[in-house]
């Protein structure tokens, strides 16, 4: 799909300190401005260290920047509650964790159908969204198999369907192949790619060439230090 | 002092509550007191958190309370065999008379926890806290009420002494009696009847109203008639729904009604007409709050919710009360 | 609706995923219901039982006090009170306790008299003669003395005296009729070394309940020297005591409900790495605060009704199947010859409410602020690992 022009998510010299004023003191962030616009693959890069994840998580409502302007769509999201960052989250965001994160002991349509479960969504609705998110995955024959006896691709997949049931507008990846082997990056690459087609805006965090090299990414920008030293907006 | 096992656990959850609100209001005045909605440190995201503990901690001393209302009134009802004279709660109650101070205290707590808990509701799900110095505020109120219905019971229960000579509720609600329970006991029924039916159908049409009507005057007009309501329907259970559950002309106990005897129709009998004037008088009381720009969205289908619960605990209350009139074997001229 | 149905199912599916820690919570919560119910049955059962036993006594019951102590009474005076009116009748009534040392117990000598023809008998008759009695179950046993035996009792004057067993009793309550050993009313007086012309006390037998207080007044006014004690303050008097012992009982056992409160919140609180890792990703896919806050309430709610179904079940057989083997030494009187308890299953919807409340108010309060740490685990902190 071809990026739009109209911003979707905008980042406006942002800083993200952690523990601020105490010996420990991170400054993740240093004053990073860039511009998420509809229906891109935006792949953010850099060394680990550089604050790509502390941007994904301001991006993606997880987190409060300490100063700076987030809008998302055309919401003020920078000072809301943690609460109401949750909703966005739910509403908006679809997540890919660099270690998955799935929960092992529960089967793969119930970590599926986690994000759906706070939403009072209708069983069957709920059934319906689950089936479609397995379905576009191709994980529906394994969906009553628990998470911690699948192989790895698939326990990638159950992640991608989970990060999709919400339908969500925006996919937040981060590393989502530091733990893949070339064919199975190839196969989630192809799957994002796939997503993006159809609408969906896509930003990853990444340091894997493969993933910057692919096709479907349409812009990068570098971290350094907390910076964006290549590919920021204004 | 009597041991006995309802009292201990009222003892017990009266000392939990007081120390689930004391911590609750030691984290409020601290986020009263550092409480700044333009930051964005990692302070003020913790104290934001700090506004959940508080909450939970005030909603779990409320179900406490409402527990421990019917704890208490059951003790004291298990208690009246101890008592000379006592046939019901009321000699319990009458044998120390601090008991009727601890029913008004659980009262209170009873009709104010849940408007705080509304008010905390609205805030938390508006999205920017704008209620956060009311709440507070409205916290250190709350608890010394829990302080006082727990020394309150402590007076009580201490004071109350096997061997006392009590008047029960003979004396108390008899239509000859010259206490003002004895005046609403001699309310005969052909009065009290219609008056109670009419302040019924004026309090579900205005609930009604309120819940169709954005205009600020239906929800004063509905928080107004509550009280109203609530005294009514009170009377009505003294006069008139008590005498034809027991099918007893001239007994008016209303704390009969919560024994086995009358199969503990109290219960939902009082809590569907308080639960129902609460609900009702939400909407009214929190007008100032509910207005506030940040709110109106959220407040909005808050109130729906409110209203609807109110009408419906209120026809639970009329089925309830009218029930033994329809179907009961008591001739209307005899109460 | 939905959305809290939901989120009790995961909560349910999250305690079978934990089965050691949450059964091991059940396990002690329960015995601390368990505890504190076996005490609140096994009062209640006894005054239950108590009651019963009152429901045959007389109205009234005139003693004779000298210098503060129990003394005979007079005959005489019973003629007296039958002159009243109101007064239905007036019985003379021989009783007392008599040591036995070969069995080693307390035994309760007691006059054939109206009030005992109420009491089944197993096997027999009541006595006739001087030399016959009929005796409780408890004697029957220890004596091993059916009807047609000999049971040989020490009297006032220190003699063994020996009786023909020709009734054993049954009674609805084992604990009116155990350790009994009834004579004939003339025997019985000289047995117990009664002086001449004098009872242990009179049962008055009075027609109308609300004339109870008054002629016991009138007595009082007649005799001063007689002590006139109602019914309803017997039975006043044993639910007092009662209460004050359960009381004790519970009391003591707090201890057992801070010690229960302190591992509940230490178990609260020690959230495994895995079980924060889970909140965190939770928190991160979209659960609110309040969400995860409702979840760890479910699943405390699911832990306490586990826990005070089991326990009650557990304190029920325990105190009437069992006869409640663990707590009757504290209870028991002075008699060896005690009863063995079988109190009647009697459970009330106040009582389960009390026992209810005892244990899951502390379990709560001991658990909510580790709930909210829970459920304020930040999914930022999950996500950068």
């Amino acid at each position: 799909m071809r990026p739009g022009t109209e911003p979707l998510v905008v980042v406006d010299d942002v800083t993200k300190t952690y523990h601020r004023g105490r010996p420990d003191e991170v400054r993740a962030l240093r004053g990073v401005s860039v511009t998420v616009s509809a229906g891109e693959v935006l792949v953010i890069e850099g060394p680990s260290g550089s604050g790509k994840t502390s941007l994904l998580t301001v991006i993606g409502c997880m987190s409060r920047p300490t100063s700076g302007q987030v809008t998302i769509g055309d919401r003020r999201v920078s000072r809301l509650t943690e609460s109401a960052l949750t909703g966005i989250r739910r509403s908006t965001f679809g997540f890919i964790f660099q270690k998955l994160h799935l929960i092992l002991d529960l089967s793969v349509e119930d970590n599926v159908m986690l994000p759906l479960v706070p939403t009072g969504m209708g069983a069957a609705e709920m059934k319906k969204r689950v089936d479609e998110a397995l379905r576009a995955m191709r994980i529906e024959h394994r969906r009553t198999a628990a998470v911690g006896r699948i192989s790895g691709g698939e326990q990638q997949r159950t992640a991608v369907a989970r990060a999709l049931v919400n339908a969500p507008t925006i996919i937040i990846a981060d590393e989502p192949t530091a733990h893949l082997d070339g064919e199975l990056s190839a196969e989630l690459l192809a799957i994002l790619g796939q997503l993006n087609d159809e609408g969906t805006t896509v930003v990853m965090a990444t340091h894997d060439p493969r993933v910057t090299a692919h096709p479907a990414v349409h812009r990068r920008v570098v971290m350094q230090d907390g910076r964006i030293v290549e590919g920021g907006a204004g | 002092m009597i041991l006995h096992a309802g009292v201990l656990g009222l003892l017990v959850g009266g000392t939990v509550i007081v120390a689930l609100m004391l911590f609750g209001s030691l984290v409020g005045v601290r986020i009263l007191r550092t409480w700044n909605p333009m930051s964005t440190s990692e302070e003020q995201l913790i104290l934001e958190r700090q506004t959940y503990l508080v909450s939970v901690l005030v909603a779990v001393a409320l179900w406490i309370e409402i527990g421990s209302a019917l704890l208490f009134i059951h003790t004291v009802d298990d208690l009246h065999e101890l008592f000379v004279g006592a046939m019901c709660a009321t000699g319990t109650l009458n044998a120390n008379p601090v008991g009727w101070w601890v029913l008004a205290a659980k009262g209170a707590i009873v009709l104010l926890f849940p408007i705080w808990l509304a008010v905390n509701g609205l805030d938390q799900r508006s999205g920017s806290f704008p209620l956060v110095r009311l709440k507070y505020g409205l916290l250190l109120v709350l608890t010394p009420l829990a302080v006082a219905d727990l020394s309150l019971q402590i007076a009580y229960f201490g004071g109350l002494q096997p061997d006392i000579i009590t008047s029960c509720c003979g004396a108390l609600f008899s239509e000859s009696s010259d206490t003002v329970t004895g005046d609403l006991a001699a309310i005969p029924a052909v009065l009290a009847f219609p008056v109670f039916l009419a302040v019924s159908l004026l309090f579900l049409a205005a609930v009604g109203w309120a819940r169709v009507s954005p205009r600020p005057i239906s929800r004063i007009i509905a928080a107004v008639l509550s009280p109203v309501t609530l005294a009514v329907g009170v009377v009505a259970v003294i006069s008139f729904v008590s005498v034809a559950y027991y099918e007893l002309p001239t007994h008016h106990c209303p704390f009969d009604l919560f024994q086995s005897g009358s199969a503990f129709v109290g219960y939902p009998l009082m809590f569907s007409l308080v639960a129902a004037v609460v609900l009702a008088a939400m909407p009214g009381a929190l007008l100032m709050v509910t207005q506030h720009p940040a709110l109106r969205d959220v407040a909005a289908g808050s109130e729906r919710r409110w209203l609807t619960g109110a009408a419906a605990a209120f026809t639970i209350f009329l089925v309830v009360a009218i029930w033994p009139l329809v179907f009961g074997n008591l001739a209307w001229e005899s109460m | 609706m939905r959305r809290h149905l939901k989120l009790l199912d995961f909560a349910l599916a999250s305690l079978r995923r934990r089965p050691l820690k949450s059964w091991g919570l059940v396990v002690v919560y329960a015995f601390t219901v368990a505890v504190v119910a076996s005490v609140l049955l096994l009062t209640r059962a006894i005054r239950e039982e108590a009651a019963q036993i009152l429901v045959a006594a007389p109205e009234l019951t005139v003693q004779r006090v000298v210098g503060g102590r129990h003394e005979p009474i007079p005959l005489s005076y019973g003629d007296a009170i039958r002159g009243l009116p109101g007064v239905m009748g007036v019985e003379a009534r021989f009783w007392g306790y008599t040591y036995d040392a070969v069995t080693d117990s307390t035994i309760t000598v007691m006059g054939a008299s109206e009030g005992l023809q109420g009491l089944e008998m197993i096997e027999g008759r009541l006595p006739t003669t001087a030399t016959e009695c009929a005796v409780g179950a408890g004697v029957a046993e220890m004596w091993g003395a059916g009807t047609g035996g000999e049971v040989i009792l020490v009297d006032a004057e220190s003699t063994g005296v020996p009786y023909e067993v020709v009734g054993v009793f049954r009674a609805p309550s084992e604990m009116l009729t155990n350790d009994l050993v009834t004579m004939t009313s003339v025997e019985a007086a000289v047995f117990l070394g009664l002086p001449d012309g004098t009872a242990t006390d009179l049962a008055v037998r009075i027609a109308n309940p609300n004339e109870v207080d008054t002629v016991a007044a009138k007595i009082k006014r007649a005799h001063p020297d007689s002590r006139p004690i109602t019914r309803s303050e017997v039975l006043r008097t044993y639910d007092a005591v009662f209460h004050w012992r359960s009381g004790m009982m519970l009391a003591v056992f707090s201890g057992a409900l801070v010690a229960f409160a302190i591992l509940a919140w230490d178990k609260a609180t020690g959230l495994s790495a895995e079980e924060r890792r889970e909140i965190g990703i939770l928190k991160a896919i979209g659960w609110d605060t309040a969400d995860v806050l409702e979840l760890k309430v479910w699943e405390g709610l699911t832990i306490s009704l586990t826990s005070l179904m089991l326990g009650l079940i557990a304190a029920m057989v325990h105190v009437f199947v069992l006869g409640a083997p663990l707590l009757v030494p504290v209870l028991r009187g002075w008699s060896v010859l005690f009863p063995e308890l079988r109190p009647a299953p009697f459970v009330d919807p106040y009582m389960l409410f009390a026992i209810a409340f005892l244990t899951v108010v502390p379990y709560v309060a001991a658990t909510v602020a580790p709930s909210w740490k829970a459920a304020i685990t930040d999914p930022d902190e999950v996500v950068r690992g």
